[in-house]
């Protein structure tokens, strides 16, 4: 059974003016100014020492998710026997 | 005393050997009998040092509570009372155990029935021991059911099994009452008490017995009679020791308990079951004779049915069911003594006590004596034995003490006696004091008549079996040892227990209700109750001393004049033309008021009607629930397509939706 | 500067798309990738709340969820080869074994 499309093109519009409505109805305690130099804001060595200290075991379990997906998808992918 | 601290010990060793047994019996040597044995020794040794330093000590009991929710408790109790009947029971149940070695040792599930045994004894300590109502109840309902498992032992038998639902069921009424009578006790002493208090233990005995007057003092309107209600909780008990101790009328089962393997009938008649009831009315004791009226029924039904079996008894011809009616003859008596209580106070309870013990003594030696002669004969109709007494002349001669010592023959006025000579005796006494004091003679005819009727039946079946020449070709021989020492140790006891024991025996439980544990006024008691007790027993006249031993004479000459000497034409006497010998042949047609009318014309009738009425109306009111259900839901399960998409569309509409809602609503508010 | 609500509302948008998407198309290619845009559609937020806290906390939960999202995708396509293989088509209307 399938949706009828203005029906889902409503909810998703209802949706869209809900978040929207919250997003630019909050106030969000930002930083008040964003670097000025584009040029040397290389966050790259930050998020590097990020994942290997704080994050280390999410991104090992990480790993071993990916691998296992890995190999589930080559299973089911790979079909019956030998074809 | 350090042994004192492990008298929890004594229910829980028999509950072990009932575990170990029954899962691992059949790997064991003779069925495991070696460890129920063990425990129920064990047991008996500590009850029997405990018993030793009360009778020393007599003040101080044994007493240890642990809290069981709010104001219950678990409980070991060992006063006095308790203690006799500990060592009783344990002694007698073991030595039950060691003969059922020989006895069961050709049966192929003899593992399941040491197992069952052991429990049986475990369930029975622990009713004695506790000293609270509720654990009472609750081992009380063990004690029930084990015995169902042990009557239906042989349940491939239909009459067995027929014969434990029989047992089950009647018993069923009376704990049915008991369990009432708590209910109402619990009821009354939580609003006497003003609702739960940390650390007071309701049920536990020395707080029922202190709010005795108060309970008295309650009265209640039944059909019209106001009555207190400490009456109607007695009463109530009362009910459930009918039940138990077979007292008229719920007295139906015992005979057909005969169908389970002879032990279970030692087990059940001399030490556990039906001693339970006289010990339910002997424990709580000053809550009878605190009650109006309560006694005398005690009295009454005690006397009238030690009369009622003692008729039935003197015409059957199974050997057991001789004995069993004998046994309720005797509980009656029992019940008698107790409720003798209504004139001589605490002396009641060591009076019944007595007699209790000593019965245990000599009725587990009747059945044993019984058992042996059916283990090698192979027949237990009287009719078609005769003449044993020369193949088996060990089981021969114990049972012809047994015999001795129920039908009560001693000397009076010295301590020249059988043992049941002297508890009997105190009880027919005791019904002449009760007499002579209230000018009430019923309970005294009762019982010296049912004394007669004893000694006929007993004689009759010592008789019957023993002399005389064998009525059929049986082969037999004499059992083996580990069954005819049991006996002759038993014997002894019969013999010699009443008269080493007759004073300090119940000197010893007069002291049951004063001591570190409970302490009652029993003369003040008495007069709430509107009894009035007598002191002054021992100079009764020298006839009423002579006439039990008359009586016991009169009823041996007959039963030898008819049965020995064959002097009267018995054909005649015992035929179903003989309308008073149809009538007790046939027990009061008990079985066809009880089962055919009562069971199968009323109870089957209502259930059948009432069948009928749910068939047509709660029958048509569930269809159509089942139908406005299925056909909702029919239409209901639409909703449910299966497409996650779907799902998903009215899951965010849904979110989106409520989100507006909180949101307008907060702006409202 | 641009407000941080304009990066949200951005995102909010795409995964309006990605929503609509999911609601209305049958085949699986289709959906798997209106998913993946609703997946972005949150990196997206991740990265922009990362840059306007300035911590870098978000900028990594978005590489893993960059990741996870590579294995589902790895094990949605497999599961559609394999339907592929028995239907002959991937049409999710007709994957109705279990309905009533």
């Amino acid at each position: 059974m399938q949706i009828n499309r203005p029906a889902a093109l409503a909810v998703s519009l209802l949706f869209l003016f809900v978040v929207v409505l919250g997003t630019f109805g909050t106030s969000w305690n930002t930083v008040s100014e964003l670097p000025a130099n584009p040029a040397d804001q290389s966050n790259i060595e930050g998020i590097g020492m990020l994942i290997f200290t704080q994050y280390v075991v999410p991104f090992e379990v990480l790993s071993i998710v990916l691998l296992a997906s890995l190999i589930g998808a080559i299973y089911m992918a790979k079909g019956e026997g030998d074809k | 005393m350090a042994l004192e601290e492990f008298a929890f010990l004594i229910p829980v060793l028999p509950a072990l050997a009932f575990v170990i047994t029954f899962f691992f019996g059949k790997k064991l040597p003779s069925g495991g009998a070696i460890v129920p044995i063990a425990a129920i020794a064990a047991s008996f040794v500590i009850s029997f040092m405990i018993t030793l330093g009360l009778l020393a000590n007599p003040e101080e009991v044994v007493s240890q509570s642990v809290s069981w929710f709010a104001v219950l408790n678990l409980g070991v109790l060992i006063d006095p009372l308790a203690a006799v009947m500990l060592s009783m029971v344990t002694f007698v149940s073991l030595l039950i155990h060691i003969y059922a070695v020989g006895y069961m040792s050709h049966d192929p599930a003899k593992s399941r029935y040491f197992a069952e045994t052991a429990l049986f004894t475990a369930a029975m300590l622990s009713l004695i021991l506790s000293d609270n109502i509720l654990q009472l109840f609750v081992s009380w309902e063990l004690v029930g059911l084990c015995s169902y498992l042990l009557i239906g032992f042989w349940f491939e038998k239909p009459s067995a099994a027929s014969a434990a639902k029989k047992a089950f069921l009647t018993t069923r009424i009376g704990d049915v009452m008991f369990l009432t009578g708590i209910i109402v006790l619990t009821a009354d002493l939580l609003k006497l008490a003003g609702g739960f208090t940390e650390g007071v233990y309701l049920l536990r005995f020395d707080e029922i017995f202190g709010y005795i007057p108060q309970l008295s003092a309650l009265q209640a309107n039944v059909f019209g009679f106001e009555v207190s209600h400490l009456t109607i909780i007695t009463l109530l008990f009362f009910g459930g020791a009918v039940g138990k101790s077979g007292q008229f009328p719920l007295h139906v089962w015992l005979p057909d308990a005969m169908e389970g393997p002879t032990t279970v009938s030692a087990l059940i008649h001399a030490a556990t079951m039906v001693t339970a009831g006289v010990y339910l009315v002997a424990r709580t004791f000053p809550m009878f004779i605190a009650a109006p009226d309560s006694l005398m029924v005690v009295a009454y039904f005690g006397g009238f049915t030690a009369l009622f079996a003692g008729t039935m008894g003197i015409v059957m011809n199974d050997l057991k069911r001789v004995l069993a009616f004998s046994t309720i003859s005797q509980l009656g008596y029992m019940m008698l003594g107790l409720g003798l209580g209504a004139a001589i106070g605490l002396e009641a309870v060591g009076v019944s006590l007595f007699h209790l013990i000593n019965h245990a003594f000599f009725k587990a030696l009747l059945f044993l004596c019984a058992g042996s002669v059916i283990h090698a004969v192979g027949t237990q109709d009287m009719r078609e034995l005769g003449g044993v007494g020369k193949v088996m002349p060990i089981t021969a001669a114990t049972m012809a003490v047994a015999a001795l010592a129920l039908a009560g023959f001693g000397i009076p006025g010295t301590s020249i006696g059988t043992s049941g000579f002297f508890s009997k005796d105190a009880i027919i006494e005791s019904a002449f004091l009760f007499g002579e004091h209230t000018h009430n003679w019923v309970p005294y005819l009762f019982s010296i008549a049912a004394a007669l009727l004893t000694s006929i039946y007993i004689f009759r079946l010592i008789f019957m079996t023993f002399t005389g020449k064998p009525r059929s070709s049986y082969g037999g021989h004499e059992s083996p040892a580990v069954m005819t020492i049991p006996l002759g140790i038993l014997a002894l006891f019969a013999l010699v227990f009443g008269g080493l024991t007759q004073t300090g025996f119940m000197n010893f439980l007069e002291e049951t209700f004063t001591n570190s544990f409970v302490s009652v006024d029993i003369g003040s008691l008495a007069e709430i109750g509107g009894n009035e007790l007598v002191h002054a027993a021992g100079h009764e006249p020298l006839f009423i001393l002579w006439l039990p031993l008359i009586v016991a004479l009169a009823g041996l000459g007959i039963a030898f004049a008819l049965y020995y000497l064959r002097a009267v034409d018995l054909g005649a006497l015992a035929s179903m033309k003989n309308p008073v010998y149809k009538l007790l042949y046939k027990r009061y047609y008990q079985h066809e008021i009880y089962t055919e009318f009562f069971s199968i014309g009323v109870v089957y009738g209502v259930v059948a009607f009432l069948a009928q009425v749910v068939d047509v109306v709660v029958d048509s009111i569930v269809e159509a629930v089942g139908i406005v259900t299925v056909a909702a839901s029919e239409e209901l399960r639409k909703i449910q397509t299966g497409v996650v998409q779907t799902y998903a569309t009215v899951v965010i509409a849904g979110v989106s939706l409520l989100i507006i809602l909180v949101k307008l609503i907060m702006e409202v508010l | 500067m641009i407000p941080l609500s304009f990066y949200l509302g951005l995102a909010a948008l795409l995964f309006s798309i990605g929503l609509y998407g999911v609601m209305t198309h049958k085949s699986g290619i289709r959906l798997i990738m209106c998913i993946e845009l609703m997946l972005n559609s949150a990196n997206l937020n991740l990265v922009a709340f990362s840059s306007y806290t300035d911590t870098l906390n978000g900028q990594v939960f978005a590489l893993f969820s960059i990741a996870l999202a590579a294995a589902e995708a790895a094990i949605g396509f497999a599961i559609f080869m394999a339907i592929y293989r028995m239907h002959d088509r991937i049409n999710l209307d007709e994957l109705n074994l279990l309905r009533w």
